[in-house]
């Protein structure tokens, strides 16, 4: 074993316990320290469903996790047993992170439909709203969105730049159809945490404003990571590291775990938005 | 500034928006050239059909106490305090009195009055 191969191990153990131990750990946390603080007696509006059905979602989502973990123990072995292969080893950890994302889609669609049962029981007649527009500056600096366009343009002329080389293997403009479609993608993602239609009825503006802050700096910061990959993947190629790539990868996904995790703290929500109030209903 | 309408209420919700508007300009709450929310933007938070909103931005902007300038969006009026005290119902009550007044003082009847409005204003 050369110590690429141990690097490699190193950083898939790495991505095992910290996408599929430590993430979901936090996020356990989260929701148990909502469960208890918020309990549905107190906070009604908070569970539109069983809190029981809530309690089970989190313990399949535990359990979904740990067998991840094992499989991705078992994919450590395999490596280990089998030869080393370069860009299809970059295949299998992406399509391993892919299997790990897969709780936490779960998790997104809970929410959805917790948002969507809270919609559906609300019968408070009264609803809010300010009387400013919102701006994608209201929410991120200039110079945050200055340096996202920058990375877009420097991607650009490293295409470019590439270009002239002539590699074989080289996807040439198909590279800037598809982080382009990712750009536009996104700002979609983005359109649509500004403008789009209220998904919890109960939440107050306030909060509201936070999530879409963080929404918008998540995506953003993702934008810049795909970008700066992208344009790694094919200097690797350029400088024969195949062997490197299933690393980069690896470290990647860390990346994108890492700003996923930038959760509001609870202290700063109002979950009083969620008691009863007497005499509101239609 | 916040907003709130309640459709509990029998007033129309876009009678609610765009009294709420003009009541927050006439309080100083909004001054001339202060930017508004998007129509998109305004029906979502609220959970409205957007030709609520649209109608009443279209009836502020009939009354002048809102102007939309394009892609700069819609702001408030330069005059839309003094534009905001103006009551439409009020004013059409008056002229339509003084017009139906003065036709009956002519000789028509009522039934040749109702009958010739809703004519008129098909045509127009």
């Amino acid at each position: 074993m050369n110590y690429t191969d141990l690097f490699f191990y190193i950083v898939l153990f790495s991505q095992i316990m910290f996408l599929s131990y430590y993430y979901p750990k936090r996020m356990l946390i989260r929701i148990h320290t909502i469960f208890k603080n918020y309990p549905p007696n107190e906070f009604p509006k908070l569970y539109p469903e069983s809190i029981d059905k809530y309690k089970k979602l989190a313990k399949r989502y535990q359990i979904m996790n740990h067998l991840i973990i094992v499989l991705g123990f078992g994919l450590i072995l395999w490596f280990y047993v089998t030869p080393r292969t370069g860009e299809w080893d970059q295949v299998i950890v992406f399509w391993y992170f892919m299997i790990q994302f897969i709780p936490n889609m779960g998790i997104e669609l809970w929410s959805r439909n917790t948002h969507k049962t809270m919609r559906l029981l609300n019968q408070d007649a009264q609803k809010e709203a300010a009387l400013q527009p919102r701006r994608l500056t209201d929410f991120v600096s200039k110079e945050f969105l200055g340096t996202v366009f920058a990375i877009y343009v420097i991607f650009l002329g490293f295409n470019v730049y590439i270009n002239q080389f002539n590699y074989s293997w080289y996807g040439g403009y198909l590279n800037v159809l598809i982080i382009s479609g990712f750009y536009l993608f996104c700002g979609l993602i983005i359109y649509k945490a500004l403008y789009g239609k209220v998904k919890n009825p109960h939440q107050s503006y306030e909060d509201r404003k936070i999530d879409i802050q963080t929404i918008i700096r998540q995506i953003l910061s993702i934008v810049i990571a795909v970008t700066l990959y992208a344009m790694l993947q094919i200097l690797m190629k350029a400088y024969g590291l195949e062997s490197f790539k299933a690393i980069s990868v690896s470290l990647y996904f860390h990346v994108i775990g890492f700003l996923s995790m930038q959760w509001p703290h609870l202290a700063f929500i109002n979950f009083d938005v969620y008691k009863d109030k007497p005499g509101l209903t239609k | 500034m916040k907003i709130k309408i309640d459709s509990s209420l029998s007033s129309p919700l876009f009678k609610q928006l765009m009294n709420q508007i003009k009541n927050a300009v006439t309080a100083g709450l909004l001054k001339p050239g202060d930017a508004l929310p998007s129509i998109r933007q305004l029906a979502n938070d609220l959970e409205l059909n957007h030709n609520t909103v649209a109608k009443a931005y279209q009836l502020l902007e009939r009354d002048s106490v809102i102007q939309t300038k394009g892609y700069r969006g819609t702001s408030i009026h330069e005059n839309a305090r003094q534009n905001s005290t103006v009551n439409m119902n009020d004013l059409i009550t008056t002229k339509l009195s003084e017009t139906i007044k003065s036709l009956r003082e002519s000789g028509a009847t009522d039934s040749e009055i109702r009958i010739t409005f809703s004519t008129v204003m098909k045509k127009n």
